[in-house]
């Protein structure tokens, strides 16, 4: 019961999301070179993992579907393995991030969510995100824990939202 | 300047007060980490209270939103989630939340029941998509 509610909610947030930025902003950014600024500021907790806050100021906004870890032939990659799953959610951003002509340097904030998520699995998450996003430079992240995924098997999903010149 | 609207479609009638839809352009987007009940010395505040908590959340995007040069009027989106979420918790959350926002103009929202949060005693986090004017 609770399964079928969560899928509900994450469904209606990304249709939401959808909303918002493909109605309405890319026109607003189109034109110049785009500049992505990520802030920690005073007052809040200091996070070394994430950042606080991204700004994204002119370019072309790129919305990467939460990815899970299926292959291209969509076998699920680590079955009970939330590390090896990751790794997987990670190489298949990249992929969809180099479908828009983007990188990780290019990524202002990834929402992350893990099923039966447990405080040691930030830690790893972190360290996964420490290897793909080089030179300290860490977008903003929320991370929430969930039920279940789409598919029975899954541990871990990721979306990210990132941005590049138009 | 950047432009914002905020609209309520005839035929999709809002459940509370949030906008159904909010367009944006002219400035620089602003993305906000999901805000937890944490000071500033990584403490949670409010344990086991989610009304305590929702005022530590909001105070949290105050300060966040300031440092990019923003206030809550130029939020357009927020995604709240909330851990086992009830009537009862959703209502304390948006008490909390109608002190911020403004009521004619409300951002777009979406509320979501989750399983936990990253620490046992967190019960809420809420993110925020923002535009401010560019400078």
């Amino acid at each position: 019961m609770k399964v079928a509610f969560t899928l509900l909610e994450a469904d209606m947030m990304r249709f939401a999301t959808a909303v918002i930025s493909l109605g309405c902003l890319p026109t607003a950014l189109a034109g110049a070179e785009p500049e992505l600024r990520l802030l920690n500021p005073p007052g809040l907790f200091q996070p070394s993992t994430f950042s606080q806050i991204a700004t994204v100021r002119n370019g072309r906004l790129v919305l990467v579907s939460g990815q899970t870890a299926r292959d291209a032939q969509s076998n699920i990659v680590g079955h009970g393995d939330l590390k090896a799953q990751t790794l997987q959610v990670f190489e298949n951003l990249k992929l969809a991030l180099a479908g828009a002509g983007a990188d990780f340097a290019d990524v202002a904030k990834l929402t992350t969510y893990v099923v039966n998520l447990k405080p040691e699995d930030r830690l790893m998450i972190a360290n996964v995100i420490g290897n793909y996003f080089p030179g300290g430079r860490r977008p903003a992240h929320t991370l929430v824990g969930v039920n279940a995924l789409a598919v029975e098997g899954l541990l871990i999903e990721i979306e990210a939202i990132a941005v590049v010149q138009d | 300047m950047s432009e914002k609207r905020f609209i309520n479609p005839p035929g999709l009638k809002p459940l509370g007060m949030y906008s159904n839809v909010a367009c944006a352009r002219g400035g620089t987007l602003v993305f906000i980490s999901g805000q937890v009940a944490i000071d500033a010395q990584g403490r949670v505040v409010g344990k086991g209270d989610m009304e305590a908590q929702a005022v530590q959340v909001f105070e949290n995007l105050k300060l966040a939103l300031e440092a990019a040069g923003a206030t809550f009027r130029d939020v357009l989106k927020f995604t709240i989630f909330i851990r086992d979420l009830s009537p009862e918790a959703r209502k304390a959350v948006m008490n909390v939340r109608s002190r911020y926002i403004s009521a004619d103009r409300p951002p777009a929202a979406t509320m979501i029941g989750i399983d936990r949060l990253v620490e046992e005693d967190l019960l809420l986090e809420i993110e925020a998509v923002v535009m401010v004017d560019d400078k």
